[in-house]
């Protein structure tokens, strides 16, 4: 049977070589697509490391001293720690709020960080340097490294020690516990002891996991915050899900409005973390998009070329096929036959195709960050691409065979 | 036989309109932004240390640049200064109804540099901006949430962040794409005493800040003069500074760069983007090419003798090609015209993904993406899509002696 095929795609070679032609340039560009995907969905199996359902995000405004509402400060003694610790009170005190939170050069999917680093003994790790309230932990369901709850790590974060990301840990004490140490912070020199090791944390959904370190903001009266801070600080605060729906904004907002005018602050935004998201995983979905787009494009071009082809062809042979079928040859044999040569057709591009797909791989023209390029994702690359094209081709010939079945033999012969 | 030729044309070119739609959308002139062929564009600046080339930073401009270097050029036909602020709460007093608002800080010369639509009212004058009197101009949406109509707006009280405005014009709501202008309110930054702080002293000496600057042209002809002019002007301003200058990093960009320039510490240079593009769509165009190339050639195989009867009777080489390349024309243009309508309907379908702007949210379709001009260029695709697919088969045919053609032997 093999041996027939090849015979037959050798003696229509002239029409074949367009098809391979286009197979291979095909199974080229849709394995550099494919191979993205895989990359991002094994991405996706590893954990984020928080949770941003029923999160929302406030900003706190401060009147400015254009405003009539503006307290200035010989009337206003109360300092600007005061008022926001009061105004973390009130968001707490609120019957939907489960846990609220106050966090410094630190926002979910939000560009705005800070950085430094950390030294053990002769090891130096950069990693960034996030300031929070103990209850970030709670609001955003950060678990301890060990499985610990939330619950556990606000309770062990305070002000003279740190909590570090696992990934930090294992570089900083490979092989030891690296709870109770003392590590030196290079962004303020001092040193610190380590209390707990938190989960690994994605910067977000696109990206690897990231070296971090939680050390506790300060808003106790007289620790330097000013009121011009403010507005940059990240408020945060985690509602109990069945107060969770469309409404809550609006019905929070009126129940608040008033109850958050404290001294100079009042609310001037909350929005749901997806809004967040949303924005900022835009650019990765667009790009995600992008490269699904030019799979279906690709597959939409071998299903038209491998149709266009075989109808054609089968057109073409009828008196072959016709004669195969006076001499014995069943409908099944026919559609066998048809089959047979796509997939061999398709083989005979897709070898060359792996040699592009290797190359590209080998010279990380890939993109290989954070997923690294392995075997075993160019083995899954090479066969998605091959079983996608495999599925398009039968669809393909499909229609053409059954049109070539329907030959009745005696007018195939006529015609010969 | 013509189905597949037909779909596979339209499928290419669907794809490569809707890349030409979305990047005609974001760089034509249109309303607000109608001069963009003529504005040189400084959206970022760096102060460097004058002894430690090292030292530096990496941010905007400060009102203290825009002071001192780019309001008292004289090439331009105007300077603008921009700054924007974010979301602001916006409330009507004596109503409940609050809403969160996108603000940009502007000065007067700014609407003539864009040219909104204005519904009702008028912009704040120079007068206005110079004593920092608190007007405010809105867009149509904000006044219907806020004050439930356009004329009703006019002379309001509008409380933003708490401060008191009086709303003195409306306009058309602005396309997410128009990312220089756009906004739903726009006030005088002179109403704002922390923006406009100049404070000289510390690092930098009072240079780079946060504020966006916006240079008209009378032509894009001026665009060298107004650089040399501007260069002149800046290095005057850093004389003046003891330790510190401020560095605008070849800028002023025209539209196109300064759309890539996306971030103060560098951007994609625009050659790049232009090759980028030009690579994705000539595989766009190759890979249906190759595969209508094939169906092209069955096709003509099965008329070869028809061929070969035209040339026995005096048809010349060229005169063949020529007809093989009309008739395959034909079927690309059909095709082409199905192409320019799924390319339509996918921008309206999939208006999330490819209408998404830098500013958060999408842009809505608008009239600048139907035009002679987009219709012009899918013929201009056709047409190569056309040589592309039937060129070779149809040199081909015609190369084909007659009696082999005859013979259907080809």
């Amino acid at each position: 049977m093999f041996g027939h095929i090849l015979k037959l795609l050798w003696n229509s070679r002239r029409q074949n070589i367009w098809l391979v032609c286009g197979l291979f340039v095909i199974s080229s560009c849709l394995w550099y697509a494919l191979d993205y995907l895989y990359a991002i969905g094994v991405n996706q199996t590893r954990s984020l490391g928080f949770d941003w359902h029923h999160v929302y995000s406030l900003n706190v405004g401060v009147y400015s001293p254009e405003s009539s509402h503006y307290q200035s400060d010989s009337i206003h003694t109360k300092a600007a720690e005061g008022d926001l610790n009061l105004f973390l009170e009130r968001l707490r005190h609120n019957p939907s709020v489960e846990s609220a939170c106050v966090t410094q050069m630190h926002k979910h999917y939000v560009w705005a960080n800070a950085s430094a680093s950390l030294t053990y003994d002769t090891i130096t790790a950069w990693t960034w340097i996030r300031s929070v309230d103990p209850d970030y932990f709670r609001v955003f369901r950060v678990h301890g490294a060990d499985g610990s709850s939330p619950e556990e790590l606000t309770k062990k974060m305070n002000l003279t020690d740190i909590i570090i990301a696992e990934k930090l840990a294992k570089r900083l004490f490979p092989g030891q516990n690296a709870v109770g140490k003392m590590v030196k912070n290079h962004s303020n020199g001092d040193s610190v002891r380590i209390s707990a090791i938190c989960e690994d944390q994605k910067y977000n959904e696109f990206t690897g996991h990231q070296s971090a370190t939680y050390m506790a903001i300060s808003t106790a009266i007289g620790k330097g915050l000013e009121y011009t801070d403010i507005p940059w600080l990240g408020v945060y605060i985690r509602i109990k899900q069945d107060a969770d729906n469309k409404e809550f904004v609006r019905t929070f907002r009126k129940q608040m409005r008033t109850q958050l005018m404290i001294g100079n602050l009042y609310l001037e935004d909350i929005r749901p973390m997806s809004d967040y998201r949303d924005e900022h995983l835009k650019d990765y979905r667009n790009e995600l998009y992008t490269y699904l787009a030019v799979a279906v494009f690709f597959l939409l071009n071998v299903f038209l070329a491998v149709l266009g082809t075989f109808w054609f062809r089968t057109q073409q042979r009828q008196p072959e096929l016709g004669l195969r079928i006076a001499i014995g040859s069943s409908a099944l044999n026919i559609r066998r036959l048809l089959l047979g040569e796509g997939m061999l057709l398709l083989t005979l591009s897709f070898l060359p195709a792996i040699v592009v797909a290797w190359n590209l791989g080998y010279a990380e023209m890939v993109s290989t960050s954070p997923v690294e390029f392995t075997l075993r994702r160019f083995v899954v690359g090479l066969a998605m691409t091959y079983t996608l094209l495999t599925l398009t081709l039968f669809i393909g010939i499909w229609f053409p065979a059954r049109q070539a079945m329907k030959i009745q033999p005696a007018e195939a012969l006529h015609e010969e | 036989m013509s189905f597949i030729s037909i779909a596979g044309t339209a499928l290419a070119i669907a794809i490569i309109m809707v890349i030409i739609i979305i990047f005609r959308a974001k760089t034509a002139n249109y309303e607000p932004e109608v001069n963009r062929d003529r504005t040189l564009y400084v959206k970022w600046g760096s102060a460097v240390s004058k002894i430690n080339k090292d030292e530096r930073n990496y941010s905007c401009l400060s009102l203290y640049d825009i002071q001192q270097a780019f309001y008292p050029l004289t090439t331009p036909e105007a300077v603008t200064a921009v700054y924007t602020y974010g979301r602001m709460l916006s409330s009507v007093p004596g109503t409940d109804e609050e809403i969160n608002s996108e603000v940009l800080y502007t000065d007067d010369a700014f609407w003539r540099v864009f040219e909104f639509g204005f519904l009702a009212g008028k912009p704040y004058d120079a007068a206005t901006f110079k004593s920092g009197l608190k007007q405010a101009v809105i867009c149509e949406s904000a006044a219907r949430k806020l004050f439930g109509g356009v004329k009703e707006a006019i002379g309001r009280r509008l409380d933003l962040n708490f401060v008191a405005f009086t709303v003195s014009g409306v306009v058309r709501d602005v396309s997410k794409f128009a990312e220089q202008s756009y906004a739903e309110i726009w006030l005088p930054y002179t109403t704002n005493s922390n923006i406009c702080s100049i404070n000289i002293t510390g690092w930098g000496e009072g240079h780079t800040g946060s504020f966006k600057c916006f240079l008209l042209a009378r032509s894009a002809d001026d665009f060298p003069k107004i650089r040399s002019e501007l260069a002149s002007s800046i290095a005057k301003m850093n004389a003046n500074s003891k330790e510190y200058k401020l560095d605008i990093m070849d800028q002023p960009d025209d539209f196109f760069t300064q759309m890539l320039h996306k971030f103060s510490n560098g951007g994609t240079p625009p050659a790049k983007v232009i090759i980028r593009y030009c690579v994705i769509i000539f595989i766009i165009l190759l890979v249906p090419a190759i595969n209508l190339s094939g169906l092209t050639q069955s096709r003509m195989r099965k008329r070869i003798s028809e061929l070969g009867v035209r040339k026995a009777f005096g048809a010349t080489k060229w005169s063949l090609l020529w007809q093989v390349l009309s008739e395959n024309f034909l079927l690309t243009l059909i095709g082409g015209m199905f192409g320019l309508l799924f390319a339509y309907v996918g921008i309206w379908i999939l208006s999330a993904w490819l209408l998404a702007s830098d500013l958060g949210g999408e842009a809505t379709m608008n009239g600048s993406m139907i035009s002679l001009w987009i219709f012009f260029v899918s013929l201009i695709f056709c047409l190569v899509l056309n040589l592309l697919s039937a060129g070779i088969p149809a040199w081909k045919v015609a190369r084909t002696t007659i009696v082999n053609a005859l013979n259907e032997r080809n």
